[in-house]
């Protein structure tokens, strides 16, 4: 296939485009009529159920980036980076008991900015906003970004066109409809990426002539199935430990600790896992034979569409198209919301305004997302780097955060000093590492430091920290 | 006489198309080469090399060949395709540790290749060394029971008051 061609009429991909965008936000508008209250808005009246639950978890996980970095790493580092990519579904896994204790602790909690301020101080509390914004807003430009990426090479449709159109869609139903909208979408967006990425793969699957191919491929592309390859062995553990970085930290998936039922939530996110596990792979595969099959990758961020195109042709363009639509819908409006729940919550109440009302408070969250949907934009309006390099740059600030909130959760002796090295420094060595030794080390070393001096602080600690403190309600 | 005037003419023209197709096809087969990575050589800590040899405009008629082939620095021959079509740009993965020379050259659609060009792209694929992969695999490793087992026992010790 030419590099200049599309798999996709340009009209074909607006039509879509337009149409599940409406869908969206009429969806949006529906669901938004439930949310009257601040609860309502922010954490969908803390009621949601268990296949609700584990959807919007599932949803919100299968992020434009596991499309569209997958075949990236099956392309780059063959078989161990796809298996390092699946990883990321530990995060999920580990969190599940992690949620159990979240809601037992703070039955009012509104944000993960919450616990780490009660939990250790204000310090940490900074330090900690500090690393959850800027990593929020990476992984919404490395979203937006890929979704003008994939426009553009599927439909044609020029890249700033594409992205303005799927932020605007998407800051409109979360707009509406808050965190029902955000999570009665993911619901449906969960079932089509399902659907959608099982189609994919079994199409490619009975068009790979997978003996050739994988002789083909050893030939000319040796490193991609070597077990030694040192890249992806360490990928293999610095993805993980990203993961678990993104889960533990991030707003969206304590906003959904908060929201869904007490007694359902551990299930809710095991099964999320459950879910997500196998998708990397299925997306991925394909990418480990592209140079057998005779698909020149011309630009590493179009590795998935291109094989998709050439592999199945318009009609699993078209899939491919919805699959990668819901996904980005049902990542950047989990990440809008929760991060304007933390803005909102931490920033400007607890900072700023603390009597603040709650209808109040509703009406500059509601800001706040436009805000964050404006500053997203202009920050992706130039192509800046590429996906991998957005996205893992962010990698050893999350890292950092891994041992404070997991030692704060169960452990009495954690405390602030700890907590505050061991962001900062498992930070600052994780950079280096970035820069020294490459991406694929940053959120591994980040993770390990944190460790030593958060282990080394409870070591020195006489910290007891009473766990009632955590109910601010109680207080 | 006539004939040989004849012959001498015919055996001058030929030869004069030969050097003129020549002088025309020199240009090409002398400025063959790589946009990006840009210079004559590259290092690479993950086995790929983003090759770009074209504006995407220069070849939107589609009416030149591209044909891109590497050899292992020790290895003469034809060395091994890499690509060949009408592409500008091709993105090279998982290549085995060692030197590499990259080259292209490029024909009008019906026209055959020029000869290949001494010049080319050096590229050294060096990955990070295994005595810094082991030790931080083996923290990593370390870190990932500690995290369960933290996760695991603080369930355990906090069960009773989360069920209550």
């Amino acid at each position: 296939m030419n590099q200049e061609e599309t798999i996709l009429d340009p009209n074909v991909g607006w039509a879509l485009l337009l149409a599940f965008g409406i869908l969206w936000v009429g969806l949006g508008l529906y669901w938004g009529r439930k949310s009257k209250s601040l609860d309502g808005f922010m954490l969908a009246g803390r009621n949601v159920g268990i296949a609700f639950g584990s959807a919007t978890a599932m949803a919100t996980w299968v992020t434009s980036n596991t499309i569209m970095v997958v075949p990236q790493f099956g392309l780059k580092m063959g078989v161990w980076g796809l298996l390092a990519f699946t990883t990321a579904s530990f995060g999920l896994f580990l969190f599940a008991p992690m949620a159990a204790r979240i809601r037992n602790l703070m039955p009012r909690g509104f944000t993960s900015g919450d616990f780490i301020r009660l939990r250790y101080g204000k310090v940490a509390w900074s330090v900690f906003l500090g690393i959850s914004l800027f990593y929020s807003m990476a992984w919404l430009v490395s979203m937006a970004m890929a979704g003008g990426i994939v426009l553009e090479a599927l439909a044609g449709i020029n890249y700033k066109y594409g992205m303005s159109m799927i932020l605007l869609v998407c800051v409109l139903y979360t707009l509406v409809g808050g965190l029902y909208a955000v999570i009665g979408t993911d619901f449906i967006q969960s079932v089509v990426i399902l659907i959608g990425i099982i189609a994919v793969a079994i199409a490619a699957l009975s068009r790979i002539d997978l003996g050739n191919a994988y002789e083909t491929s050893v030939q000319t592309q040796p490193a991609l199935f070597d077990a030694l390859l040192p890249v992806a062995l360490l990928s293999l553990f610095n993805n993980m430990f990203f993961g678990f970085g993104e889960v533990f930290h991030n707003n969206v998936w304590w906003s959904r600790a908060f929201a869904i039922r007490k007694k359902v939530v551990a299930k809710a996110f095991s099964l999320a896992g459950l879910l997500w596990l196998p998708i990397p792979l299925a997306v991925g595969f394909s990418a480990l034979f592209s140079n057998s099959l005779g698909i020149n990758i011309t630009d590493i961020d179009m590795t998935g569409p291109l094989i998709a195109g050439e592999l199945l042709g318009s009609a699993g363009a078209v899939v491919l198209f919805v699959v990668i639509f819901c996904s980005l819908g049902s990542s950047i409006d989990s990440l809008l919301a929760a991060t304007s729940d933390l803005l909102a919550e931490d920033v400007y109440k607890k900072m700023f305004n603390p009597g603040v009302s709650d209808a109040r408070l509703r009406s500059i969250s509601t800001v706040i997302i436009v805000g964050l949907g404006l500053v997203t934009w202009l920050i992706c309006l130039p192509r800046i780097g590429n996906l991998m390099s957005v996205l893992f740059f962010a990698g050893p600030f999350v890292g950092s955060a891994v041992w404070p909130v997991v030692t704060g959760l169960y452990w009495k002796r954690s405390n602030e000093l700890g907590a505050v090295l061991s962001m900062l420094c498992g930070s600052a060595v994780g950079l280096y590492s970035y820069f020294e030794y490459g991406w694929y080390t940053a959120s591994l070393v980040a993770t390990i430091v944190s460790m030593l001096i958060t282990f080394g602080s409870i070591a020195l600690s006489k910290t007891h920290f009473q766990w009632s403190k955590l109910n601010e309600e109680k207080l | 006489m006539n004939h040989a005037l004849i012959r001498m003419r015919t055996q001058f023209r030929t030869v004069a198309a030969f050097l003129f197709v020549a002088i025309l096809q020199l240009p090409i087969a002398l400025g063959e080469g790589f946009l990006e990575p840009e210079g004559s050589s590259y290092r690479t800590d993950d086995g790929t090399v983003p090759l770009v040899w074209g504006e995407t405009e220069r070849n939107l008629s589609g009416d030149r060949v591209y044909e891109v082939r590497r050899w292992g620095l020790d290895a003469s021959g034809l060395g091994q395709l890499v690509y060949e079509g009408e592409d500008t740009a091709s993105f090279v993965s998982g290549l085995g540790e060692g030197d590499y020379v990259f080259r292209i050259r490029s024909k009008a659609k019906g026209d055959a290749y020029p000869d290949w060009g001494d010049e080319g792209l050096n590229v050294t694929v060096d990955y990070i060394d295994m005595a810094i992969v082991w030790p931080l695999m083996g923290a990593g490793a370390l870190s990932f029971v500690v995290l369960i087992g933290t996760i695991a026992l603080g369930r355990r010790a906090t069960e009773g008051s989360e069920s209550s």
